[in-house]
């Protein structure tokens, strides 16, 4: 089916990734806390300390102020002054005796309001006690009534510690790797091809695939790379899925080596596409399996379905879903333009001899 | 010195819109790292330039055979 | 396919081997040489260093007697041999021939290494076996490779270019393996990394069965 002369599916991904860029960069950020100055605290004095958040209206609308230790216990801050939009000071008097049996303990804050909803920075606050007394502490760090916490409706990408904005990599970053997987399958199916039935066009498909999914894999690293940079502080870290990416990058520069030293078409159809089962099928389950077994700093290891509930919500996936789509989408139509001109060529190159 | 200053000035007026961030001390984290994300933009679409310049060179070979041959 | 026959075969291997030693000789000399190199500048050595000089000279000791396996096949040894013995058979015979090659070696350089920088190396019987199975599959892929790379250009850099990241995955669970043995451990602890071994041999039998018929059609 074509559409002003081009394929539909080309239509498709040029929609899609209209969409993607729109939708992608234009939805807000759901508000959240950005850094808390200072964070040490003795309890039994009266403290004050500044929290910045991000994207948020505090003029709007005064935000209440908790702390929470351990899930149950909470306290309402004393009194919050509103600087800016983006700025709140508190002051307050915590109680001499925290409702835990360690002298140090980790609280997190709370900021709750109508406007912008409840953004929460774990175990930020770094409390200190002198001697424990249990009973008074949990009598000190339990509500009157309640807290009733207000929810966002409004859409909005979720707010990570540490990403901040760069969780709109997601459907950038992580879909080309989702792209060049689909090509890895799609060149592993023409060359089983190939060895099945020979065809020459097969192994132009398979070669144009490799040589798409090999720019993707190449532009995954480096936009990875980036992200890295900006949010674990390191160019390239010992991680088990970036081996595992550069191994698959090692197999297919061989195979476009290996297709480079061969001279004639039939013998190189057949001895790449060989090479190019033989590699892949024996190397994806260990892209697969390996990283489940052993920790790692991406989501979906270490025992962990890989986009479960944690890494991505709902806000996300209606971003995420079409921009794989159109990410899966244009690599094919990469390989497909390549395969034309490989074609051509072959075609010209016989008629020259 | 002199050369330290005046840094001190040009990224205080870059960063004085983004006081978002306390912890925003250069480019690519000042406003929430958004940079980061125009940066993997940018090296997505340089990635497909690049295929598209390799691309019109194979076409561009063609075309002068056809050329020869007529 | 009879067993016979792979039996003469492997035999005639042995026998072209010792006729042209000096390509067998080259990679002892080249074992022990390296061994000696590492054992001349390391002074005082740790486990985690030995095990590491270990698998990388056993990386190239493999490498440079696995481009060997199909050479000179394209040109005399195809016309004489292949109308008498189906191919199969010939390429399951030089499977095997360099399987006991391999897994000698890795004796022999294990040898080497412990009589030049001793170290308590655990459970013998365990090395053994370690050797055993790594080499089924560090075998398949490398006779599979030299096979391919004998139909290209430039076989010598072909062929490591076409193997190294094959048998990465192999030699790291080797490599982690031995250093759980190292450490006083068994092969079949939980920690060892058997079971990925075993399912890359497993995968890449699977997979040369089923590609070789394919490839000999022509």
């Amino acid at each position: 089916m074509r559409f002003l002369g081009l394929a539909w599916w080309k239509w498709m991904s040029i929609v899609l990734f209209v969409y993607v860029i729109t939708r992608g960069l234009l939805v807000p950020l759901k508000p959240g806390i950005l850094n808390i100055n200072p964070s040490r605290f003795q309890v039994g004095q009266s403290v004050e300390f500044e929290i910045e958040g991000y994207n948020s209206f505090y003029t709007k609308a005064t935000p209440r102020v908790f702390f929470k230790i351990s899930d149950q216990y909470l306290c309402r801050a004393d009194s919050i002054e509103v600087i800016s939009e983006t700025k709140l000071k508190i002051k307050h008097l915590f109680h001499n005796y925290l409702p835990v049996n360690q002298k140090i303990v980790m609280a997190s804050v709370i900021v709750d309001s109508e406007v912008d909803g409840a953004s929460v920075m774990p175990s930020k606050l770094i409390l200190s006690q002198d001697s424990i007394e249990l009973e008074e502490g949990i009598a000190a760090w339990t509500l009157d009534k309640p807290a009733q916490f207000n929810l966002k409706h409004k859409y909005h990408f979720p707010f990570r510690n540490i990403l901040y904005e760069t969780i709109r990599n997601t459907f950038f970053h992580v879909s080309l790797w989702f792209g060049m997987f689909a090509l890895m399958f799609g060149s592993l199916y023409y060359s089983y091809r190939v060895l099945k039935y020979s065809k020459p066009e097969d192994d132009l498909r398979a070669y144009s695939m490799v040589y798409v999914a090999v720019i993707f894999g190449v532009l995954g690293l480096m936009t990875g790379s980036l992200w890295a940079r900006f949010t674990w502080d390191t160019w390239w870290t010992n991680d088990i899925k970036l081996n595992m990416a550069a191994l698959s990058m090692l197999i297919y520069i061989a195979y476009l080596i290996l297709r480079a030293s061969i001279d004639d078409p039939d013998r190189r159809a057949k001895i790449t596409a060989a090479y190019n089962v033989f590699a892949v099928v024996a190397i994806i389950p260990l892209i697969f399996v390996l990283p489940r077994l052993t920790d790692s700093l991406h989501p979906g290891n270490g025992g962990n379905p890989a986009f479960g509930s944690d890494d991505m919500d709902n806000a996300l996936r209606t971003v995420f879903y079409p921009s794989v789509t159109a990410f899966i989408l244009l690599g094919f139509w990469m390989a497909d333009l390549w395969k034309r001109v490989c074609v051509l060529d072959a075609q010209d190159s016989l008629d020259f001899d | 010195m002199k050369y330290e200053i005046n840094m001190r000035i040009i990224l205080a007026l870059i960063f004085l819109p983004c006081s978002v961030m306390a912890q925003a001390n250069d480019f690519m984290r000042s406003t929430g790292k958004m940079n980061v994300v125009y940066g993997v933009i940018l090296i997505i679409f340089l990635g497909l330039t690049w295929f598209l310049i390799k691309l019109d060179k194979r076409i561009q070979k063609l075309e002068i055979n056809q050329k020869d041959e007529q | 396919m009879r067993f016979i026959d792979i039996k003469v075969l492997i035999w005639k291997d042995i026998q072209r081997e010792f006729r042209s030693f000096h390509q067998l000789g080259a990679v002892i000399a080249f074992l022990s040489g390296t061994s000696y190199l590492v054992y001349f500048f390391s002074g005082k050595e740790t486990f985690e260093e030995w095990n590491l000089l270990f698998w990388i000279v056993y990386l190239f000791v493999s490498f440079f007697t696995g481009y060997r396996v199909f050479e000179e096949e394209l040109v005399k040894y195809r016309v004489l041999t292949y109308q008498l013995y189906h191919p199969n058979v010939i390429y399951l015979a030089r499977n095997i021939y360099l399987f006991l090659l391999l897994v000698l070696l890795g004796i022999l350089l294990f040898l080497i290494f412990n009589l030049l920088m001793p170290i308590s190396v655990g459970y013998l019987f365990d090395w053994f076996l370690l050797l055993i199975t790594f080499n089924i599959g560090n075998s398949i892929i490398l006779s599979f490779n030299s096979f391919l790379s004998s139909q290209s250009v430039n076989q010598t850099l072909m062929f490591s270019v076409l193997v190294l990241p094959l048998t990465f995955p192999l030699f790291g669970a080797g490599f982690l393996t031995s250093l759980l043995l190292l450490q006083g451990g068994h092969i079949l602890d939980s920690g060892s990394q058997l079971k990925i071994m075993v399912g890359i041999n497993l995968f890449s039998i699977a997979l040369v069965s089923i590609l070789l018929p394919y490839i000999w059609k022509n």
